[in-house]
């Protein structure tokens, strides 16, 4: 707690703060009564500091002046700052100073008052890099989380639209809110993500991705939490009843419960035709099959059922594969395990470099590889193509990957058998998924005909805009209600 | 593991994709005999599945929806034993008679003869990892799998279009009537998934009878259609056949169908492992309700689908063992004991308070 005498708290403060170098304590008197404004350096804006404590403070004229009734004025009265709260502890006003609050000490008093003039550089709201679309807002999330805020209420000018902050990471000190439509999401969904931020046990939280593990259900493949970099999307799922949790310092928000098949939705399905929506859906779901099955059903076709194969295509790859000197799953394994070093070297490296690798990548391995006979052209085909198609669902690229080495060995090995057994074994791990109580892979199973208007095909605005979506309507006992 | 719920249509489509995988994965002793006596056999058959269910529905109904051994272990631990040591011989049958069609099914068509032990392994280690995952993800993988196959069925049918000669249709009950009945038990005898419904009813959300016309209505018009297509595109020439879907595909006209055929026999191996899936929580809901025994019944779901297997595999090697085992559970016999004796021993078990209310109970069998 706090200490009367205002020379005892600033050096209880710097104490706590173990005289860290940007922690400012300014000294002056108002209305002869000592005080002293601490701060954060960097944390806040200068201009604002003076603006808004500074200089009502230096103007203020109270005659007999108490310290209890500066105090009174400058929590009840003054107004200096539309964010202000009272602190009581050196601890808390350590908290504040370094959210970008200045702490306000009275000499005569046990009581602070944080105002908030939070000033630290952020980055603008640009277009979000991962989550590209053709129309809408060309806004995406961005690290500050009051910006953040920001562009998600501005969609949303409702009451119902609910903000509850917090702070985890017992040494990073993270502030997150938890948002959610007050009257559409369950309360029970939004009590129990809470329940697990509270109880997060991490000590530094640096981006969404360190508290998603705890949002999760220990799913080894699939992952039953949502993250988006777009404010409208975002905004869009809390209006399906979900609840999203957005995070200090990162520009994506995550949001539970998410489905399988919202990998294949983007945004741009609701804004061009139906038609036109149905078909590009179509197409995102051939191109998953594509990716992950492709190089594995043509090593077993190729070593197993050749008898699948048209006689002419078959001849083609007969010939191809007997110049190479290595077996199909050999070149398979070593095409696709090269196609990951490349796309992690892409990642990482500088974009000048980058473009090095893509052309190193692009002749050595795609032209040179080939002539020189080491790996069959029909191969390199088939791991191309799957490659390509992998990113047209880009929130499961990893998975994507995955799957697609499984399904090499698989089928590299025992054959459309070993491909059915990979199959399954996916499949029931991605129906054992249970999101907060919405099975993962529904409306497809447990089936949901009412959902069906927004999964494969999309319905037009007239039927869709007719009824509130809800996330809960696909908890698979729709049937049952009947 | 197994206290999860599933939902009337989810159950009843996963039944129905099991009973179409014993009617496409023929063995080698039991080839179907196609023709018009085919009809009248399936209708009967199903006619007869009929009545086995309805005793056990009314029990279902007069218990407020709980399984019927779940009624019977509240009441008499005698008799829960004596039900779950029965169950357990007929399940155990059901599921070695299941895996033994799926390791014959993949052996000649895409295994290609492969060593017993390469089928084991592979497919012994999905089975177990479908029943660690519990009845929720067996069952919505079902649902996916019975959706790919009417996919698939669709997909035939566009295929074979101009393949149907109605003209093969005649209008007769009966070709050979001297053989008529052995096909119609023949044809009941394998509704083993009745042993499913009756253990894992109680799992059921709500509703569960839904579930009874689903499956019966779901397979017998599935199975009608595929003879329909069958006496229809290949005439009375060719009466016995073995695997229905894979020669159907394989003499499409359409090429991409024609070059797919392994596709249909990727379903028919999911839906025969998780059919074994099934059994084998079953038989851990058995040990649990039955023999109370909660903690153990997840250890014996996995001890009893290694076991199915590993009697699959016997079945394999001893073809005496596989002939007497394959006249006893063709000749109906073990589902017509469970089908009378489990609604029976409900009936006089349940409590006379769900009497008097017309089945007011909320327990479940989990």
């Amino acid at each position: 707690m706090l200490d009367k005498i205002l020379e005892n708290n600033t050096v209880t403060v710097r104490s706590v703060m173990k005289n860290s170098s940007d922690l400012i304590l300014k000294y002056a008197k108002v209305c002869g009564i000592g005080i002293c404004v601490i701060s954060c350096d960097g944390q806040t804006d200068a201009n604002k500091l003076a603006n808004l404590v500074y200089r009502p403070l230096s103007e203020l004229d109270l005659p007999d002046c108490t310290p209890e009734k500066l105090a009174s004025m400058i929590s009840g009265e003054l107004l200096i700052a539309c964010d202000e709260k009272p602190v009581t502890s050196p601890e808390e006003i350590v908290s504040a100073a370094m959210s970008g609050f200045c702490v306000i000490l009275i000499d005569g008093t046990d009581t602070g008052y944080a105002v908030g003039v939070q000033g630290f550089e952020t980055r603008s709201v640009t277009q979000p890099e991962n989550h590209r679309n053709i129309r809408g807002a060309r806004e995406g999330f961005v690290e500050a989380l009051h910006i953040n805020m920001s562009l998600v209420r501005r969609r949303v000018k409702s009451p119902d639209l609910v903000f509850t902050n917090m702070t985890v990471g017992k040494t990073s000190g993270t502030e997150i809110t938890v948002c959610r439509m007050e009257s559409i999401a369950e309360r029970g969904l939004a009590d129990e993500v809470i329940r697990r931020l509270e109880t997060l046990p991490l000590s530094l939280v640096l981006e969404s991705g360190f508290i998603q593990p705890f949002l999760e259900n220990r799913n080894p493949l699939f992952t039953e939490v949502g993250a988006t970099e777009r404010p409208d999307v975002f905004v869009s799922k809390l209006y399906e009843g979900r609840v999203g949790v957005i995070i200090d310092g990162s520009p994506f928000a995550l949001y539970v419960p998410k489905l399988f098949t919202e990998n294949f939705m983007v945004l741009d399905d609701y804004t061009e035709h139906p038609l036109f929506a149905f078909f590009i859906r179509i197409v995102r779901w051939l191109a998953f099959f594509a990716a992950i099955l492709l190089p594995g059903f043509y090593t077993a076709l190729a070593n197993f059922h050749p008898e699948l194969i048209p006689d002419a295509l078959l001849r083609d790859l007969a010939a191809a594969e007997a110049l190479t000197p290595y077996t199909v799953l050999t070149e398979c394994v070593i095409l696709d395990v090269f196609y990951e070093i490349m796309r992690e070297a892409g990642l990482r490296l500088p974009s000048n470099v980058g473009h090095a690798v893509s052309i190193v990548g692009g002749i050595v391995i795609g032209d040179i590889v080939v002539s020189a006979g080491l790996v069959g052209a029909p191969m390199l085909l088939a791991v191309a193509i799957a490659s390509i198609s992998g990113y047209i669902v880009s929130d499961i690229a990893n998975q994507v990957s995955f799957m697609r080495f499984v399904y090499i060995l698989a089928g590299g090995l025992c054959g459309l058998f070993g491909i059915t057994i990979a199959s399954l074994v996916f499949c029931v791990s991605a129906c054992s998924a249970n999101s907060y109580g919405v099975p993962f892979t529904s409306p497809l199973a447990p089936f949901s005909g009412k959902s069906m208007r927004d999964t494969f095909i999309r319905s037009s605005w007239h039927k869709l805009g007719h009824t509130d979506p809800d996330i809960y309507d696909m908890n698979g006992a729709e049937d049952d209600k009947q | 593991m197994i206290n999860n719920k599933i939902s009337a249509g989810s159950f009843a489509a996963v039944l129905a994709l099991s009973r179409v995988f014993t009617e496409v994965s023929s063995l080698p002793w039991e080839h179907t005999e196609y023709g018009m006596q085919r009809f009248t056999a399936v209708i009967l058959s199903f006619l007869l599945t009929g009545a086995v269910y309805i005793p056990a529905a009314a029990a279902i109904k007069h218990c407020g929806g709980e399984s019927p051994i779940t009624v019977i272990a509240g009441r008499s631990k005698l008799l829960s034993g004596f039900t779950g040591v029965l169950l357990s011989v007929f399940l155990l049958t059901a599921a070695a008679e299941t895996g033994l069609r799926s390791h014959y099914y993949a052996s000649v068509t895409v295994l290609d003869y492969a060593p017993p032990l390469y089928f084991c392994v592979t497919a012994g280690t999905a089975l177990l990892f479908a029943v660690h995952k519990g009845l929720e993800a067996s069952v919505r993988t079902g649902t996916i799998a019975a959706a790919i196959f009417v996919l698939l069925l669709v997909l035939i049918i566009c295929a074979l279009a101009g393949e149907f000669h109605t003209e093969r249709l005649y209008p007769a009950f009966t070709d050979r009537p001297e053989t008529l009945w052995s096909e119609v038990i023949k044809e009941f005898s394998r509704n083993s998934e009745f042993l499913i419904f009756a253990v894992l009813c109680g799992n059921v959300s709500s509703k569960a009878l839904r579930t009874v016309p689903l499956y019966l209505g779901g397979s017998c018009l599935t199975i009608l259609l595929m003879t329909f297509m069958y006496n229809t595109v290949f005439g009375h020439l060719t009466s016995r056949l073995m695997f229905p879907f894979y020669t159907l595909s394989s003499i499409s006209d359409i090429t991409l169908l024609h070059r797919l055929n392994g596709i249909d026999v990727t379903v028919w191996i999911m839906a025969g492992i998780l059919k074994t899936a099934l059994f084998s929580l079953s038989f851990g809901n058995i040990v649990r309700v039955c023999f109370g025994c909660s903690k153990a019944a997840d250890i014996a779901s996995l001890l009893f689908g290694a076991a199915a297997l590993a009697l699959s595999e016997l079945f394999t090697v001893i073809p005496a063992l596989t002939g007497t085992a394959a006249r006893i559970c063709g000749s109906g016999v073990p589902l017509m004991c469970a089908a009378l004796f489990l609604p029976a021993a409900a009936l006089l078990c349940s409590p006379k308070s769900d009497v008097r209310t017309g089945g007011a109970g909320k327990g479940t069998a989990a």
